[in-house]
């Protein structure tokens, strides 16, 4: 077989240029029509390895918000489709199926919004190509800031994400900018007066870890320490020791669950560090206080989330939460209501649109104002953001995460 | 007796898929493209592990060299602004010029001395990528990187058409010097090296030369693979170049049949594939009878997605099982089964 | 059992149960007065007593990549395979771990009946763990006998796949520990006392030595050192030194290497299983992906001290945590394993056969 192979390549260089151009040709050529009445929203998040938790929940929340709606928005049929932007070789979002999600979004006439990513490097790889399409696409979980807001964030950002100039992508949770700037009010007022930043040196952990940075330096909070950790160690008793000897009235940890904050907890304790423990919305949820044990974490634990805790909402709100406890048995978490709240306004993007046409429901999408949504009600900004500028401040009590109030930087 | 030419009717088939492709049959270019990239890495890992035999663990570090060192050059977040023709060829430079420095001290070591140094040097590059966000961006990532440019085009991973003859003919060329240097002296060298290293010492191989070639000419083709990797990929994250990603190359290789090209593209294709177009094929077919969500923790025994690593372990474990020497073995690694049964079965163990 | 017929075992059970008596005592030791978490600023560490904790630290992580080191170590010695599934048995082995100690109340265990259900653990983890390899060495890898030597490879790392899967599955399972989210980091229960032995005892500084951490020393050496002597002294012991340094040749003698072999993978096996108890009570924090990371640090301890020797795996799992507990100070976590894998690169240019292997020739 050597031998064929060999001669193989000049052999077919030929019919290699025929096809390129048969293959390139009709590939950009003909698009085909989508099927009339039926819209289908997709997701595109990572369904396996250690986020899936979360993204299983705002899977759930998508669901139940298209279920609440009758599948309908107008005559129009609501199609959902969960995608995968994770393979098996990396064990989490991989920037090829994120990319290939992307450009089969755009090349299925039928669908008119993209809900994702998770993950804010995700984001950096679709957002282009369906910006490219005009297609629209809305985050429930992307806190990057550089994604949307000008400023000095990536060479580039946030423009680079808008090739064509119009803007596609929108996202209901507060980005970084806000959060990291309340972190640090309200832990200025618990009186804190010395901080040691931990991240999980992931794109959403260190980012938000550096803006807490600068506005506790800002307000004069010492900043003793800002260490990434590996985030695959079975224990951090040397960091927590070493910590404990610069003595710091807080230990803000910029990271998710999934990547040891429970460890850290637990390692607090174990080795003797008197520090509060601060993080954001990567661990406002339950399993977060199952991971640090919640013997650890009571009475110790400060958690910000971007908008009204789900089992504080009223109204509304108080009725998507008795619904969806009813209906999964558990609590709605952070990125339920997230999920929940990207697919209710899919779903007002394209009855403002009227018509299955992607020009349209964006354009449906970025005048949303004052939308009476499950975290409060809000406008999309001129960025894509959402116009919420405040953050809750929970504690954990009694192993659960409780309110305490709402709170906002100017 | 002439077989017929199956690597022909393999290549025209390749080539001529687009084409099928475009009247909507099939899974789409993108998703091959990545396949055809792993089977270019594990083509080029074929050459360290099964023309040297030397088990490395740590290929993920030398795709990544290249990639990081074509994305630096050209990516607009560096002041370089190289195209991306010039940094091709430098990719694969940067993964040569690490196997050299690196294998240069440590090709001396036994068999899997050697395998771990090479899985630490995985891990090291690892945790060197994500930490100097000066240079790599760290896990926010390297984007975007600079596409090639042909014919006032910008090619881009918008031209899935374009990646994917690309990608197949940087394949068809590492088949084709796989294929080259086996039949050199260097591949009668390894052959050599493999069956005894001591007695080919004795007989004026020089191993260390041997093996040294082995590992540099494996990380050019990673250097180049990566190089143009990134560009297909618009962005480059740490994640892609983890142990996660060596060891399914490897397991390419010994799948398909260490020492083959072609058994190999068939391990990569197959392993590749299962990953990329027939697990989330069954996923979403699976997701279309689930009732819409539902349940607690419980729920992911439903879903099809959570059972991909099982099912893909079980292959492997049965397809050992079965064929322990691979799917299509080499000549050599058939005569090297062969007397190890026969050497085994004259100590006489039990079969 | 057949392995009792070549004998030798029962110094495995004295030794395990020395390790089971030692638990015990540190349990003696739970005073309830000793509440040393009190809020106040930290005692100041002088220069001396700041590295000496460190080593402290250093020691006690090392002792846990010791055990795991041992089953890989004894396993490549004896058929010369990396088992890369090692460190997902070890995750199953913590998982049943915390599946025992959450049935039997969990957090809510306290005194004796802490003791018992840790005794527990350690019985039903570990014949769990012994039981599994033993399962898949004679499925998987015993066919594979005569097959090229990268096959038996591929199998191990199916298997870490299937294994990691399960865990996942394990995590998901309306059972007691287990929590909302399959994926999640699970807490094992915190059922050890922990006192600082340096208080307690009236040394005069500002060390922290706790029962937790001479828990895992007291339970790890005796492991250890009861493996060191079952290897050298018993018949089955020698057996396996014999088998790992000829198969050929042992069985010319009348060694059964099939026994051997298998005797083998149960007891590295049977360590992963002690080991992932020890972890789990000592670290309090369990998740399905934890192999991984426990292999890697294990596998590289193993070559370290010269792969294939039990004493060489017991240093190198010492010296890896003690180098990642001084880097951890020193520098950062976050270069904590280029640290590690850089000083193993080091460490074989200059001596190729790991600090305690000795260098012999090319094998069949």
């Amino acid at each position: 077989m050597g031998r064929e192979l060999r001669r193989g390549p000049f052999g077919v260089i030929a019919l290699a240029a025929a096809a390129l151009l048969a293959g390139g040709g009709l590939g950009s050529g003909c698009g085909p029509k989508g099927r009339p009445g039926i819209v289908k929203i997709v997701s595109s998040l990572p369904m396996q390895g250690s986020s899936l938790g979360q993204t299983q929940t705002i899977v759930d929340g998508i669901r139940m918000a298209i279920e609440e709606a009758g599948g309908k928005v107008g005559s129009f049929t609501i199609e959902y489709e969960p995608w995968d932007d994770a393979s098996a070789q990396k064990g989490s979002w991989d920037e090829t199926v994120e990319a290939e999600n992307a450009r089969r979004a755009v090349n299925d006439p039928d669908v008119l919004v993209y809900i994702g990513t998770f993950n804010s490097g995700a984001a950096k790889v679709a957002a282009p190509i369906l910006n490219r399409e005009g297609l629209l696409m809305i985050s429930p979980a992307n806190t990057w800031p550089g994604l949307t807001k000008p400023g000095n964030w990536d060479p580039g950002e946030p423009g680079i994400y808008r090739p064509s100039g119009k803007l596609t992508y929108f996202r209901v949770v507060p980005a970084d900018d806000i959060q990291g700037p309340v972190s640090a009010a309200w832990a200025q007022e618990l009186g804190v007066k010395s901080v040691y930043i931990l991240h999980d040196q992931e794109t959403y952990g260190k980012g938000i870890a550096e803006i807490v940075r600068r506005e506790c330096e800002k307000r004069g909070i010492a900043v003793k320490g800002f260490d990434g950790i590996d985030k695959k160690a079975p224990e951090y008793r040397s960091l927590m020791t070493k910590v404990k000897g610069t003595d710091p009235d807080l230990v803000y940890f910029g990271g998710i669950t999934q990547n040891n904050a429970g460890q850290l907890v637990k390692d607090m304790v174990a080795v003797g560090v008197r520090a509060e423990f601060m993080g954001p919305d990567g661990v406002y949820e339950k399993a977060f206080i199952e991971a640090a044990g919640a013997a650890n974490a009571n009475n110790r634990c400060y958690i910000t989330f971007g908008g009204i805790p789900p089992k504080n909402l009223t109204g509304k709100g108080k009725v998507f939460y008795d619904t969806f406890v009813a209906k999964f048995k558990k609590e709605p978490e952070g990125y339920a209501v997230y999920g929940y709240e990207a697919a209710k306004v899919a779903l007002e993007a394209i009855r403002r649109a009227g018509k299955e046409e992607r020009e349209a429901v964006r354009a449906g999408c970025a005048g949303i104002r004052d939308f009476d949504g499950m975290l409060g009600k809000w406008s999309f900004d001129a960025n894509g953001d959402t116009s919420l500028k405040f953050m809750s401040c929970n504690i954990v009590k009694n192993g659960e995460l409780e309110f305490v109030k709402l709170m906002t930087v100017d | 007796m002439r077989r017929p030419p199956i690597g022909v009717l393999v290549v025209a088939a390749a080539v001529l898929y687009p084409a099928v492709h475009a009247i909507g049959i099939g899974p789409s270019l993108g998703g091959l493209v990545t396949i055809l990239f792993f089977t270019l890495l594990a083509v080029g890992l074929n050459i360290v592990v099964g023309y040297a035999g030397i088990l490395h663990l740590g290929y993920a570090a030398f795709f990544g060299v290249g990639a990081y060192a074509a994305g630096i050059l050209t990516t607009p977040s560096h002041p370089f602004g190289w195209p991306f023709w010039l940094a091709l060829p430098v990719g694969g430079a940067a993964g040569a010029l690490l196997g050299l420095v690196f294998s240069a001290p440590l090709l001396r070591l036994r068999g899997d001395y050697l395998a771990i140094v090479t899985l630490g040097l995985g891990e090291i590059l690892q945790v060197v990528l994500i930490n100097l966000p000066g240079v790599t961006r760290g896990n926010s990532g390297l984007s975007p990187i600079g596409a090639p440019r042909l014919l006032g085009y910008e090619l881009d991973q918008r031209y899935p058409a374009f990646w994917y003859y690309f990608v197949l003919a940087l394949l068809l060329l590492a088949v084709a010097v796989s294929r080259a240097v086996e039949r050199s002296r260097f591949g009668r060298a390894w052959v050599a090296i493999r069956e005894n290293e001591l007695a080919a010492d004795c007989m004026g191989v020089n191993p260390v030369r041997a093996k040294l070639l082995a590992f540099v000419l494996s990380a050019v083709v990673a250097g180049v693979a990566g190089a143009a990797y990134g560009s297909f990929a618009g962005g480059l994250y740490p994640t892609a170049f983890t142990f996660n990603i060596s060891a399914t190359l490897l397991c390419m290789v010994i799948l398909g049949g260490m020492g083959n090209p072609a058994g190999v593209v068939l391990g990569a294709v197959l392993l590749a594939g299962f990953d990329r177009v027939v697990a989330p094929f069954l996923t979403e077919q699976a997701g279309r009878l689930l009732p819409g969500g539902g349940g607690g923790s419980w729920r992911i025994f439903l879903e099809f997605h959570n059972y991909r690593f099982l099912l893909y372990g079980i292959a492997l474990v049965i397809l050992m099982r079965i064929r322990p020497q691979g799917l299509l073995p080499s000549a050599e690694m058939r005569e090297e089964l062969l007397e190890r049964e026969e050497a085994a079965s004259a100590a006489g163990a039990p079969a | 059992m057949r392995l009792r017929s070549l004998g030798g075992s029962a110094r495995l059970r004295r030794a395990l149960g020395l390790a089971l008596l030692l638990t015990a005592a540190t349990f003696l030791l739970d005073t309830p007065a000793s509440a040393d978490q009190g809020p106040g600023a930290p005692v100041r560490l002088g220069a001396v007593e700041e590295l000496l904790q460190y080593l402290l630290i250093g020691i006690a992580r090392g002792a846990v990549f010791s055990l795991i080191a041992l089953g890989y170590t004894m396993v490549y010695g004896i058929i010369e395979l990396i088992n890369f599934a090692h460190g997902d048995l070890y995750m199953l082995g913590a998982f049943m771990a915390l599946s025992v100690v959450a049935c039997c109340g969990g957090e809510s265990l306290s005194g004796g009946a802490a003791a018992g259900a840790i005794a527990l653990a350690f019985l039903v983890s570990t014949a769990f763990t012994a039981g599994v390899n033993f399962g898949v060495e004679r499925l998987a890898y015993r066919p594979l006998r005569n097959a090229p030597p990268l096959a038996p490879l591929l199998t191990a790392i199916g298997m870490s796949f299937i294994f990691q899967n399960l865990g996942l599955f394990w995590g998901g399972l309306p059972i007691a520990g287990m929590g909302s989210q399959a994926a999640a980091p699970k807490s094992f229960p915190d059922l050890l006392p922990t006192v600082n032995l340096v208080q307690a005892l009236g040394i005069p500084s500002g060390l922290s030595f706790t029962t937790k951490d001479l828990f895992v020393i007291a339970t790890a050496a005796p492991l250890m050192v009861g493996l060191t002597l079952f290897v050298r002294f018993t018949r089955l012991g020698k057996a396996m030194r014999a088998t790992a340094q000829n198969r050929m040749a042992a069985q010319v003698v009348g060694i059964n290497a099939d026994r051997v072999i298998a005797a083998t993978f149960l007891i590295g096996g049977g360590l992963a299983g002690a080991g992932a108890v020890i972890n789990g009570l000592y670290n309090n924090t369990i998740v399905f992906d934890m192999g991984y990371n426990a292999g890697l640090m294990a596998f590289t301890a193993a070559v370290l001290g010269g792969i294939g020797s039990i004493p060489g795996a017991m240093l190198g799992g010492f010296f890896i945590g003690i180098v990642s507990s001084f880097s951890d100070w020193q520098l950062a976590t976050q270069w904590t394993p280029a640290v590690v894998f850089g000083l193993l690169i080091l460490v074989l240019i200059f001596r190729p056969q790991g600090l305690l292997g000795r260098e012999t020739g090319e094998k069949a």
